[in-house]
């Protein structure tokens, strides 16, 4: 059942941008002014560099095995029980991440719509369509994000082109006032956020792929496509807002749409623009979901995942409630905890495995011989 | 069975919401809001609409607005306060106008204006303004002509104003808010006052008589020393800030001309560029003004034929607007002495390095800055006679 | 969600019941009798009165006695006078010497094959066939001493004509409509069609009814994995009666808990013609005039044949409009109850205070009184079809004006309401095909409750779910909303907008996977441009 699902080049390319922008888009402008200030537009030109690097590694791990799933990979070459233990973090981290964009899209709405609609009903409600998607299987999400793409992107240039009246050239001068190191440093937030959680995205590259060529490039596109969203958003931000009002704002990218009007009658569209954010946080956070149901399974040795989905689903639910006390202690979190369990997971884990890929390819040179 | 149960689920959910739904005949719609201090506390006055009296068809004659006022020592404490008064929750997501009293504005303004910049309702593109002589509170009692909510009158009267006549200067919280934490400009918002009879004002009759006894007028812009309201400008001297600060979208100069009596230039485009550099060490702003704008009125003897005399007319513009800018400054930096222009911001886009030396002192350096002012004036038609009739008259 | 997806449990049933309609039993066979055969027939035929019984007497002298049985009102009458009762009782003295000539020939053999002057004649020893036969409007022949009948086909019934289709009207195209009888049916599409390969299996269906029904497709251009497919599913099907097209869409679609069709239908002939030139399968059904196609995609409700008869650039923005109106009629009302009751931060301030005014004093919540409006809106739309016509009208003065007029002026609904439910009423009405107006009505419903309840990110949600839902279902294995999702750069070329007819080189991808090439080379057929 799970084998003989495939997804075209096209179609992962769409999944990889939308994991990319993912929540990126509605944190990161706030986050990176916070730093740099004016100049957090070059840092997601760094990060988004920096990110394809990334990416690449994780491509060349894929190619070695193009017709395992990440978990698969860990457990050949690390062999049987430490490759569980590793594939456990794994999908801990991944499982981690949907309660946690869980809570964030619930944030969200309770920030900017719905202050007295309990935490829970909104996010009962998302999960619910994660679920529904995920027990769809691979092919419908990735149909679905086809489609949702073209509005994603039909709302993005709407945005783009509304707003750029507003936009102030003032804004971004002087133009690298702070030093090259708290760029770098602030890009690294962006790297871990948008691509090297894109790790997740190993358990579909390039098991569930047609041609797994065409998907390599698909990867690295789809993550400067991605990227370069951030960038042009980000500089809107800053542009339009300011860099003090971006890094002051929870969510700049919702109240960069405040500012949309044309002529007095375009105007308060926000409501409609908080779709982009919906749906891309909906496609990241299904991802991390399939990806952890499907990894659960494979490490048990299930047949088929989709019994995992409805009680995983509603644990998702549970931890994204109790997650973080507060919002502030989630800023802090995302910016600490969170980015070391990224590193070790999504950066440490992969570089493991390319050792250890090498040591066993000499090894095996050294038995044959 | 599973699927009932999901389905049983899905019920209970979406029955059991509507947490945040409110009917729009349970918002009390506030289009305009007054914050005084009295005594310490917050005054919150809000004029909000009566929905039935606007319509054509519900109408009964009565006012199209009521006012609720709560005092409480935060503004989100008096704002909530109001519901003791107000049967229905004050609903502020289309707030259009922000009068500060200007006991207030002295006091420092920022405190007050936190809460609206952090509420989730309110957008922060409504303008703000300093009552004038009087209460906030007493502005928003003022009934209106021609629009018949009040909060609409301030609002698109400032917005025509500051489209057609240089004086007045629509500021939005967005905009405030930004100067205010700018450490290279200082604040700056549009005065409003009532000229007349307020006791009659406040009645539905003001509004009904051709000429009413009171009106509610912008003038002068009150400057701001960090949040602090430290004095106002004069009208001349808000034409001069608005130039400076490239706000001036079109507006009339009156000029004296060459052999006596007065004419008028008609500004159509109005553009400066304001540029900071640092020279020899001291800090320095170059101002650039360009003006293209038409010969609006003649009253006085001058042969329109000839370009001689439009290149003069020309030069008397640009002499009396440089006049007028100069003075500007001047009262700015030596009376004030406070940077409303943000020249500190154009140094600090230009030399961020220096700018970060100087920028502890800039009050101070900012008082002895030499200001270089640079004005082009282009005059290109003169309406759609050539000579005045005036010239005829005289023979 | 788990609501929709049922498929599989279809094919197990279908499967379990796989008893042959024709099974042959050795018990009803002829006899040799005639007398006992008639009396079997009668017998078993409950003595109806509208099967005729003849018996005559043939050959030299009237030395064999014969049977003719048909049913009145099926059975072309002049026919059976002049060639059948006319050949039999005359001119079987001829037959008596062909009967010297091939002594070893049996009768029935030698009446077949030289003096039956009619087309399609068959000789028949079962007993069932023969008994469907005489049903379907076939006359028997049955002869003294033989266990074999004559089955001759010359049926002949009152029936509509070739009329225009009420459904699917165009002001540019053919006329003509699909009709009840499965033959005239088909001759209108091989009129359209003249291809020796417009390929044609018959079946019969129905263990009572026996329903002809006819599979069509274009051999080389469809796909023979989903003509294999649609033959499976049809076989699988054991049922009583099938009476209309809509049995059978309902027995071999894929989602059958879908509000979406996946099975599309038409009463047009060029519409269908057009389905097999890319490669689509018709089913035709005797006794109804609608047609249905498979594969069916979500595209396609949105295509009218118009389309391709009138300019390019107006289908294209005509098509564009039926997708706009598609959202109105799907989303109007959600998105009026969810910005007045939740966003009100997005109405501009004029609209907002005069929405409210007309929301002063009045007493349902807005959702409560969208579903009113629109309920009272289906019923009257309920009750509009079923009228006899000359009441109709009454019945609009009562919708408009008391419905919606005196709701309003009593302040009961407001009038905003009304008007947003109109236009939602009509945007439902634009869309070419009913089967997809039908979806919408329904998910209107939930889409309102939803919007009632999250405000705008409830109905963002229900889309995301609507989009999951469209992009998981398949019609006979074709994905249902390519392409779209898979997307198929070139296929585009007729989805949202219609390229002239000059650009269409291919065949949608996804359908057809053989014969691609739709035309070759079409700019020729352009004049050239006077040369200079």
């Amino acid at each position: 059942m799970m084998k003989d699902v495939k997804i075209n080049a096209y179609q992962f390319l769409v999944l990889v941008i939308f994991f990319t922008i993912g929540t990126s888009i509605l944190v990161i402008p706030s986050n990176l002014a916070a730093q740099v200030k004016q100049d957090a537009w070059i840092s997601a030109i760094i990060g988004t560099a920096i990110g394809l690097l990334i990416v690449w590694l994780f491509c060349t791990i894929a190619q070695w095995f193009p017709n395992l799933t990440y978990v698969q990979i860990i457990e050949k070459l690390l062999g049987k029980w430490i490759g569980i233990a590793v594939s456990i973090l794994f999908i801990l981290m991944s499982f981690l991440y949907t309660a946690d964009l869980l809570y964030q899209s619930g944030t969200f709405l309770n920030i900017h719509a719905m202050p007295n609609t309990p935490m829970a009903a909104l996010n009962i409600l998302m999960v619910m369509i994660i679920i529904m998607g995920v027990r769809q299987g691979l092919e419908t999400i990735a149909r679905s994000a086809e489609i949702l793409i073209l509005v994603f992107f039909i709302l993005f240039i709407f945005l783009v082109i509304f707003v750029a009246p507003e936009v102030k050239f003032e804004n971004i001068q002087p133009v690298f006032e702070v030093d090259t190191k708290a760029i770098f440093t602030s890009s690294f937030f962006y790297v871990a956020i948008s691509t090297i959680n894109a790790v997740v995205l190993l358990m579909i590259y390039p098991a569930f792929i047609d041609k797994s060529k065409q998907a390599k490039t698909s990867f690295i596109i789809g993550n400067l496509i991605g990227g370069i969203i951030i960038i042009v958003l980000t500089l809107l931000c800053i542009t339009v807002l300011g860099p003090d009002r971006t890094a002051s704002e929870i969510y700049p990218g919702y109240e960069l749409a405040k500012n949309i009007n044309i002529a007095d009658f375009i105007q308060r569209i926000e409501g409609l623009m908080a779709a982009l954010w919906i749906i891309s946080l909906y496609f990241k956070a299904t991802l991390y979901f399939y990806v952890s149901v499907l990894g659960l399974a494979q490490i048990l040795n299930l047949k088929d995942y989709r019994p995992l989905t409805l009680p995983l689903g509603m644990i998702a639910v549970a931890l994204s409630l109790i997650l973080y006390p507060s919002l502030v202690f989630h800023r802090e979190w995302d910016t600490t905890t969170g980015i070391s369990i990224s590193l070790l997971i999504g950066l440490f884990v992969p570089l493991m495995l390319v050792v250890a890929y090498h040591i066993r390819k000499i090894f095996n040179k050294g038995r044959n011989e | 069975m599973k699927r009932c149960t999901f389905v049983l689920l899905i019920l209970c959910l979406l029955l059991t919401g509507c947490w945040d739904r409110r009917e729009l005949n349970e918002i009390s719609i506030t289009l305009a809001m007054a914050i005084d201090k009295v005594e310490d506390e917050y005054q919150l006055t809000v004029q909000v609409v009566v929905p039935s009296e606007v319509s054509m068809k519900t109408g009964t004659g009565r006012s199209t607005v009521t006012l609720f006022q709560a005092k409480g020592e935060t503004v989100y404490e008096a704002l909530r306060k109001m519901t003791v008064d107000s049967p229905r929750k004050i609903y502020p997501g289309h707030l259009q106008m922000l009068v500060l009293g200007e006991e207030l504005a002295r006091e420092g303004i920022s405190e007050s204006l936190e809460l609206l910049s952090r509420d989730w309702e309110i957008r922060s593109d409504f303008f703000v303004a300093v009552a004038r002589g009087v209460t906030a509170a007493e502005i928003l009692n003022v009934s209106t002509t021609l629009e018949n909510i009040p909060a609409n009158k301030m609002f698109n009267t400032l917005k025509t104003s500051e489209g057609a006549w240089s004086a007045t200067n629509g500021i939005s919280l967005n905009e405030l808010i930004t100067d205010l934490v700018s450490d290279g400009k200082e604040a700056v918002l549009t005065g409003i006052f009532i000229t007349g009879d307020q006791e009659i004002g406040s009645s539905k009759q003001n509004a009904e008589s051709i000429t009413p006894a009171a009106r509610i007028q912008y003038d002068h812009l009150a400057i701001f020393k960090k949040d602090k309201l430290v004095g106002w400008l004069t009208e001349s001297e808000s034409r001069g800030y608005n130039g400076i600060t490239d706000s001036v979208k079109t507006t009339v100069g009156p000029i004296s001309c060459p052999n006596g009596g007065k004419a008028t230039i008609e500004v159509i485009k109005f553009k400066t560029n304001v540029k900071g550099k640092i020279n020899n060490g001291n800090p320095e702003v170059d101002i650039e003004i360009k003006v293209n704008g038409n010969v609006g009125e003649v009253q006085c003897h001058i042969d329109l034929t000839k370009q001689e005399s439009i290149d003069e007319l020309a030069k008397i513009y640009e002499d009396e607007l440089r006049k007028n800018i100069n003075q500007t400054i001047e009262t700015a930096q030596k009376k004030y002495k406070t940077d409303i222009f943000g020249f500190g911001n154009a140094i600090h886009r230009s030399n961020p390095r220096e700018w970060k030396k100087i920028k502890d002192q800039w009050d101070e350096k900012f008082s002895d800055l030499n200001v270089n002012i640079k004005i082009d004036v282009k005059l290109q038609r003169m309406g759609t006679l050539d000579n005045s009739f005036l010239e005829k008259m005289k023979d | 969600m788990g609501f929709f997806n049922k498929k599989e449990n279809k094919e197990t049933i279908k499967s379990s019941s796989s008893v042959q309609t024709n099974e042959h039993n050795p018990k009803n066979v002829l006899t040799t009798n005639l007398q006992e055969n008639i009396h079997k027939i009668k017998s078993l035929l409950g003595k109806s009165s509208d099967i005729i019984f003849r018996e005559i007497r043939i050959g030299k002298e009237g030395s064999i006695s014969a049977g003719i049985i048909y049913t009145d009102g099926l059975t072309d009458t002049p026919s059976l006078q002049n060639f059948i009762l006319e050949t039999l009782m005359i001119d079987t003295k001829m037959v008596e010497i062909q009967r010297k000539i091939n002594p070893d020939k049996n009768l029935i053999t030698i009446l077949k094959d030289y003096a039956m002057t009619v087309g399609e004649i068959k000789e028949m020893t079962d007993f069932d066939l023969l008994l469907t036969g005489l049903l379907s409007g076939d006359t028997i022949i049955l002869i003294d001493g033989y266990d074999q009948s004559l089955m001759i086909s010359n049926k002949h019934w009152v029936e509509r004509g070739v009329t225009e289709p009420s459904s699917q009207t165009v002001v540019r195209g053919p006329r003509e409509g699909f009709s009840e009888n499965v033959r005239v049916n088909t001759a209108l599409i091989r009129r359209k069609i003249k291809d020796p390969n417009l390929w044609l299996e018959s079946k019969v269906i129905g263990e009572r009814t026996k329903t002809n029904v006819a599979v069509m497709y274009i051999n080389g251009i469809a796909n023979d994995k989903i003509v294999k497919e649609v033959n499976l599913r049809l076989d699988n099907i054991t049922i009583d009666g099938i009476l209309e097209s809509g049995n059978i869409e309902e027995l071999i679609q894929d989602a059958p808990f879908s509000p979406f069709p996946t099975v599309y239908n038409s009463e047009r002939p060029d519409i269908v013609a057009a389905a097999l030139l890319e490669g689509r399968i018709a089913i035709l059904v005797d006794g109804t005039p609608f047609v249905l196609v498979v594969p069916a995609l979500f595209i396609q409700f949105f295509q009218s044949s118009e389309d391709y008869y009138q300019r390019a650039d107006i289908a294209s923005l005509v098509r564009l409009l039926r997708f706009f109106s598609f959202a109105i009629a799907l989303l109007a009302p959600a998105l009026f109850v969810a910005i007045t009751t939740y966003h009100q931060a997005m109405l501009p301030p004029a609209l907002l205070i005069s929405l409210a005014a007309q929301r002063e004093g009045a007493p349902f919540p807005a959702f409560f009184e969208a579903v009113i409006m629109e309920i009272t809106f289906e019923i009257l739309r309920e009750a509009g079809i079923r009228m006899p016509r000359s009441i109709g009208s009454a019945m609009s003065i009562v919708g408009a004006f008391v419905v919606g007029t005196a709701a309003v002026e009593a302040g009961i609904i407001s009038a905003a309401m009304v008007i947003v439910v109109s236009i939602t009423a009509i945007s439902s009405f634009v869309s070419p095909t009913y089967d997809i107006a039908i979806a919408v009505r329904m998910l209107r419903f939930g889409f309102m409750a939803i919007a009632a309840s999250f405000g705008l990110y409830g109905i963002t949600i229900g889309l995301i779910a609507l989009i999951l839902h469209l992009c998981s279902l398949r019609s006979f294995g074709v994905p249902y909303m390519s392409p779209l999702a898979p997307f198929n750069i070139s296929d585009q070329k007729d989805t949202f907008i219609r390229l002239p007819e000059w650009k269409m080189f291919s065949r949608p991808r996804l359908i057809n996977q053989q014969n691609e090439v739709r035309q070759q080379n079409s700019e020729s057929a352009k004049p050239e441009a006077p040369k200079k």
